[in-house]
This record gives C-alpha cells, sequence and structure tokens, in this order.
C-alpha cells in the first residue's frame, strides 16, 4: 500500500497490530492501552515502535514518553471523527512532538484539515488512493486561522498590510 | 485613495477583500467537485451528506433545502436582489427567512445548487456552514449599531468569528452543531443564554473593552438556560478563549448518541466548575505558549471599521421633519403602522422600520421574489442600502429619515409589507414544519394559520398587546418554542399530530424554558386553547401588564383550568377542549 509523507506517495513501511499479534519484526504501531502496559518489554526491538491512539484515548498517559516514538497514529475510523484533529493539535503545540503523525483511514475531503493541524502522514481509508488524497490538499489556499500550520490570524495580516500602507503613504506626502 | 472613497459611500457592513472573495470561489469550485464525485459514485450517500451540510444543502421531504447564510442578519440591497433572482431562477420564487437569521430555498435541484452558489458567491455571499456539525452562523441583535441602549456594536466581533471559525480546521467536525451569539446592547435580544456560547459586550472598572462569557444554553429536546463561565474576558483574548471553550468540547463532547451531543449535555454532565476548570486551564496554555489569536486594537480595527456610522445623527437638512408622518397620522392604516411597526433610533433623524413577514395567510417568515426587489429598492432609496433579517422572522430597515416614513410606508403597503402586526400576537415564530421538513412531527403552517383566523381583528390583537407565541414541528425546537411566552410543540401521537403547549418561556435577559400547560391537544383545538388562554389573560391583567408578567404573577393554574376543564368541575366535558376537539 502506498501512504503520503509530506505531500509525497510513498511506500507503507509500518504495520499496525492488533493487540493479540505478537510484536516480531519491522516498524509495527500498538495500541495505547498495550503500549502502556509492555512498553519496557520492547527494549532492545530491532525495528521502530509506533502508538496508535483511538479518538476517544487520552494524551496524557503518552506525553511523557512522546519523545522516543518512532510515530504516532490516529485512527479516523468514521468520516465524520473529529477528536483526531485536536489530539494531533495537542501533540504538536503543547507537547512538542516531532515525530511522524499519521492519520489512518484518511479521506481526500479531510487532509486538508489534518494537515494544517500536524499531521504529516496519511495512509488513505480503503475506497480511496493515495493519488486521489493529494486532490484534496489545495482546494482551498485561503486561510483565516492560525493552526500548527501558524498561518498568521487574518486580522493581524489585514492589520499589518494597513499599516505598511499608511507607512507608505506617509513617505510618499 | 479612490478605493478609500467607494468604501465611504458603500453600505456600511463587512467588505470583502480579495482574500474573501477567493475563498467563496475556491469553497463553490470544491463543493462543484464534490457533487460531481456524489453523481459518479465516489461518494456514498452518507459521506456526500456530510459534505453538502457543511454547504448549507439538506435533503428534505419533498426536495433538497438549500440554507444561504446572512452573517449576524446583515444584507445590502444587492445582495437582497440576488436573493429574489435565485429564488425565481432556482426556486419557486419565494424564499423564507430562518429564526437564525439565514434565509432558505425549499426546492432547488442538486445540479443547480454549485451555480447557486456561485452566483452567491458574485455578491460576497456564502452557504458555508449553515449545517452540519460545526460552528454556525454567528447571530445577533438587529437592532446592533442603532439601538438606543447599546454599549457597543457587537457587529465587528460576530465578523471576527465568522472568519475565525470558517473552515476552521480543528473545529470542522464537532460532536454536534454550535451556535454562538454576540449581544451588544443592555437588553439581551440576541437569545445569547440559549446558545451554545452566547457573548456579551461589556466593560471593565478600567473601561476596558470584553466580554460576558455564556457557555451550554441551548433549546431542543433537552431545553437549557446557559451558564455564565466568565465573566469579564478581555477584549483581546475572545478567539483564544472560544478556542479553549471549543478544544475541549471536541474531544470530550458525546459522540455516541446524537441527542446527547450538544456542549450542554457536557457542560451538565462534569458541571459547570469543572468545564471552567478545564477551559481555564487549557487557555491558560495557550497563553503561556504565545497568543497567536490575540486581538489588539489594530487587528479589531480592520473589521470595525466596516460598521462605523458616518450618518449626522440628526439624519442631515429636513431629516427629522415629522410634519408629514404626524399628518398622515389621521388614517388610522398609517397610525397603527407607525405604532407597532416602527421603533426609536438612537439618533432623532431616524426610525427604525420593522417589515412583518407575517401577513395573513403567509406562513411566517416566507417572502416572494417581487417583494424581495420591492424591499432591495426601498432600502437602497430610503435606508442606506441596507437590510436586516430577525430572528423573529421578519426584516428591518434601520435608517429611515423620519421625513420619509410616510413614503416608506406606502412602498411598503403596496408589496404587502406593511401588515402593522409587530410583536402581537399574529407576529409568531414558527419552523416550516412537517409541510416541508423531514424531521417534522407535525404541520405547523395550517395552526399558524388558524390561530391568524381566529385573531384577525386588529384592534383586538393590540388590546392583547405583546405576546410571544413560537411554535416547532418537532423538538428540535427551529421555532423556538421552549422560549415563547405561548409554545406550541408539535408531537406525532399514533401517527396523528398532536400540539404540546408551554406558557411562560422567554429568551430575554430573564431567560426561562416554558413549563408544559398539559396533556397534548389535536390540531383542530389549539386556536381555540389559545384563545382561552389569552381571555385569562385579559380578565386577570393589572394595568399595563404585559401577558408574560401576569404569567409570572398567577402561575399556570389558571391558565391550565382554562384549557383543561376538568370534570369534577364541570359534567360537561364538551367545555373543554380537549374533549369538544
Amino acid at each position: 500500500m502506498s501512504v503520503i509523507i509530506n505531500r509525497k506517495i510513498q511506500d507503507n513501511q509500518w504495520s499496525h497490530l492488533p493487540d493479540d499479534d505478537p510484536v516480531v519484526s519491522g516498524d509495527v504501531t500498538v495500541s495505547l492501552g498495550r503500549w502502556i502496559r509492555d512498553r519496557e518489554s520492547y527494549d532492545g526491538y530491532g525495528g521502530r515502535i509506533g502508538v496508535r491512539l483511538s479518538p476517544g484515548d487520552a494524551l496524557d498517559d503518552l506525553v511523557p514518553f512522546v519523545d522516543g516514538l518512532g510515530l504516532i497514529a490516529l485512527e479516523f475510523d468514521k468520516f465524520t471523527e473529529g477528536r483526531g484533529y485536536s489530539q494531533a493539535y495537542l501533540l504538536r503545540e503543547r507537547h512538542g512532538f516531532q515525530g511522524e503523525i499519521r492519520a489512518l483511514g484518511a479521506r481526500r475531503d479531510h487532509v486538508m484539515y489534518m494537515e494544517r493541524c500536524g499531521i504529516d502522514a496519511f495512509e488513505p481509508a480503503p475506497q480511496e488512493t493515495a493519488g486521489q488524497l493529494l486532490g484534496g490538499f489545495d482546494e482551498i489556499t485561503e486561510r483565516y486561522q492560525p493552526s500548527h500550520d501558524r498561518i498568521p490570524l487574518i486580522f493581524r495580516k489585514r492589520a499589518r498590510g494597513t499599516r505598511d500602507e499608511l507607512d507608505l503613504h506617509e513617505t510618499s506626502v | 485613495m479612490s478605493e478609500l472613497k467607494s468604501r465611504m459611500t458603500a453600505v456600511a457592513m463587512y467588505q470583502y477583500d480579495d482574500i474573501d472573495r477567493s475563498l467563496v470561489n475556491q469553497r463553490v469550485a470544491q463543493f462543484r467537485g464534490q457533487v460531481d464525485r456524489y453523481l459518479n459514485g465516489e461518494l456514498t450517500d452518507d459521506e456526500f451528506k456530510q459534505l453538502r451540510l457543511r454547504n448549507g444543502l439538506y435533503l428534505q421531504r419533498h426536495a433538497h433545502m438549500l440554507r444561504v447564510a446572512i452573517p449576524y442578519g446583515l444584507l445590502s440591497s444587492g445582495q437582497m436582489r440576488t436573493l429574489g433572482r435565485i429564488s425565481e431562477k432556482y426556486d419557486h420564487g419565494y424564499g423564507h427567512f430562518t429564526t437564525r437569521q439565514n434565509i432558505q430555498y425549499n426546492w432547488p435541484e442538486l445540479k443547480d445548487v454549485p451555480d447557486i452558489l456561485q452566483e452567491l458567491a458574485d455578491v460576497d455571499m456564502h452557504a458555508i456552514q449553515t449545517s452540519g456539525n460545526c460552528i454556525r452562523n454567528v447571530t445577533s441583535d438587529h437592532l446592533a449599531g442603532v439601538a438606543k441602549d447599546e454599549i457597543e456594536d457587537p457587529r465587528p466581533y460576530c465578523e471576527i468569528i465568522r472568519q475565525w471559525s470558517s473552515l476552521h480546521p480543528e473545529f470542522s467536525w464537532l460532536p454536534r452543531k454550535f451556535k454562538i451569539a454576540v449581544t451588544g446592547g443592555e437588553r439581551d435580544r440576541a437569545a445569547i443564554k440559549f446558545h451554545d456560547i452566547g457573548l456579551r459586550v461589556v466593560t471593565d472598572e478600567q473601561r476596558e473593552p470584553g466580554f460576558e462569557v455564556w457557555v451550554g444554553g441551548g433549546m431542543g429536546r433537552t431545553p437549557v438556560v446557559g451558564k455564565l463561565i466568565r465573566g469579564f474576558l478581555p477584549r483581546r483574548h475572545l478567539l483564544s478563549y472560544l478556542e479553549a471553550i471549543l478544544r475541549i468540547y471536541n474531544l470530550l463532547g458525546r459522540r455516541d448518541n446524537l441527542h446527547k451531543a450538544r456542549i450542554k449535555i457536557l457542560v451538565n454532565a462534569v458541571g459547570i466548575d469543572e468545564f471552567h476548570g478545564q477551559v481555564e486551564r487549557e487557555w491558560q496554555n495557550m497563553l503561556a505558549a504565545g497568543e497567536s489569536l490575540e486581538i489588539g486594537p489594530a487587528e479589531v480595527e480592520t473589521v470595525a471599521r466596516h460598521f462605523r456610522d458616518d450618518t449626522p445623527p440628526d439624519g442631515g437638512e429636513r431629516a427629522s421633519d415629522s410634519s408629514r408622518a404626524d399628518r398622515w397620522m389621521l388614517d388610522t392604516r398609517f397610525a397603527d403602522w407607525h405604532r407597532h411597526n416602527t421603533l426609536e433610533h438612537k439618533n432623532p433623524g431616524y426610525r427604525i422600520v420593522m417589515i412583518s413577514l407575517k401577513g395573513p395567510g403567509v406562513a411566517p417568515g416566507d417572502i416572494r421574489s417581487s417583494q424581495m426587489y420591492a424591499v432591495a429598492d426601498i432600502a437602497e432609496r430610503f435606508s442606506r442600502d441596507e437590510i436586516r433579517s430577525t430572528h423573529e422572522q421578519n426584516l428591518v430597515l434601520a435608517y429611515v429619515k423620519q421625513a420619509d416614513i410616510v413614503e416608506v410606508w406606502r412602498e411598503l403597503d403596496k408589496h404587502g409589507l406593511a401588515t402593522p402586526n409587530i410583536d402581537t400576537l399574529n407576529d409568531m415564530i414558527c419552523c416550516p414544519g412537517l409541510d416541508f421538513c423531514s424531521l417534522a412531527n407535525a404541520g405547523t403552517i395550517n395552526i399558524a394559520r388558524q390561530i391568524n383566523e381566529k385573531f384577525d381583528r386588529l384592534d383586538r390583537l393590540y388590546g392583547i398587546g405583546e405576546v410571544k407565541l413560537k411554535m416547532s414541528g418537532c423538538m428540535n425546537a427551529c421555532g423556538h418554542h421552549d422560549v415563547g411566552h405561548i409554545g406550541i410543540l408539535g408531537v406525532d401521537k399514533r401517527g396523528q399530530e398532536w400540539y404540546q403547549i408551554t406558557l411562560g418561556g422567554r429568551a430575554d435577559d430573564a431567560a426561562a424554558i416554558g413549563k408544559r400547560l398539559g396533556p397534548s391537544l389535536p390540531g383542530e383545538a389549539v386556536a381555540d386553547a389559545i384563545e382561552r388562554i389569552i381571555n385569562v389573560y385579559i380578565g386577570r391583567r393589572k394595568e399595563g401588564e404585559r401577558f408574560i408578567d401576569t404569567y409570572a404573577r398567577l402561575g399556570i393554574q389558571p391558565f391550565k383550568d382554562q384549557v383543561y376543564v376538568s370534570h369534577h368541575k364541570s359534567k360537561d366535558s364538551r367545555q373543554s377542549v380537549v374533549a369538544s376537539a
């Protein structure tokens, strides 16, 4: 399967292990519950370990350990699921996580919002391909408000513009 | 410089810049693509539903319904003409103003909707976030900027919230819809305690501007009066505080049950103190990180300057001349209209004109395209090119010079827009009901008509005085029945349409939810029951007492006794409207 990382289509390196599948080899994600229970047993594991967050999972349990994680995957199991946007924002802005945040079950109509909140990798839902997802990023390029993307608040941008205009006006008089 | 000049002559409302215009155009193109993908089978019904809702498009009983945003109810004449043209070209020649100051079309074809949205975008309008589980159109006081009791014009803050919340990356997929209202008056005319977030413009002791913040109010299945979460929020922190509330709600609001997903349920479940604590912690974290959402005077000014009132207080030469109106007072039709449909303006040269959309035989809030054009023309000639819609489903011309008032009345009257019934029993709020809406349990328009017919004499209506009658076809409460002095709720009783009456609701500063009068009534008994309720009031009111005051003094029992004549009091149960129906 192909995924999108930083807007580029790439081969997927990760597998997402159900709780009863053993951790044997390669880069794997495990559920938050399993990771809390077993994390010490992963010391010395040959591949990378990532954690999967369900929409209802609280970040608090994970926060002290985010630096060491290879990936945090957010599950979007429904078209209308919205908690992952806040989870991503908080992981980036509040907890300083700089590794990959991956949306599982991404849809073309969501990736623009997801990316702005700090999600940088996207695994498409079964009905869409990575190529189709790419079409969703730039459908609307005008942005009014900052999120993780640090777009300046629209009123600041305009206020700055007005000041620049005034300065220009004054110097030309 | 020429741009500055044109701005000064433009309507005193927010004027789009290139960014705003580009955004609505991109949104239209995006939706056009989504419609194509749906028709090609790339999107399922359920998926497309979520996308169309966020562009105002519902699928209703007979057809699609398109809800167009009128931000805080403010329109220019040009925009009104476009609304009229759309109703003729794509609909059945009329539109319906809603209780959230928007307009709805009941008959558009799906294939036409992208074109309709483009026509709207061409006049700086859109249907973004008028539906779906996201932050909805911000509503406000329809007398903003012209009310005598105003502390500050709330509309710049409405517009700031509109832009901040439009296509918000984090809050576009909330547990449930989210409604924000802002008032700037001493009297609350925006029902802020019945919104997910209600804001009142206030100043602190140092005269610093800010807001009182209310949270978790709402109507519907679980009507709740909002709770004060912050007595004073400095103005510069408006957006960060809203964002903190939204973030807590987005993460913790219930998503397993549609009926328990509004923020009011979360606030009630954890308690206002705990909710307040969580919001404050989140907010403090945001402030500590450097507040990217801060709005200082320069930022506010980029929006506020659009709303500035540059009219001379006396309206200019001879504006206050009311001699013509005084002579016309001999005409009782004009005098009735002047007394009931016009209000005092903050400036003596002007009056505020209310246009009733509750004429006889018309569904409340409905307006024909010819009337839309007429209102646009009248506003252009006499009221600074500006029209407002109200949450009571009427329109307002806010800047009519005293000297022009007779002419405005004659023009309105010509088009059936001078029904002199503002704030009377017949000025009722009403959702579209079972005739149009697939959620409704019962019809509302037929009941409204029965009540209209029962109280068809103006002298009788005027004798009754102010009564807020509000009716919804189901408990989603689009007709705000919970806060009607008299509320009527359509219910389904074994497949039959029945109606539950409530008394004593109010959306003003003394916010209260109406109390159930008794068992529900069949449709044909509703108008009779209203008449009995009114008769109790007339019989027992004290001098100068409004219906709601008499109710507050007497309680519900006397009204109940008259509507449901109990068996032990009377052997002849036909006296009871229940039995007579």
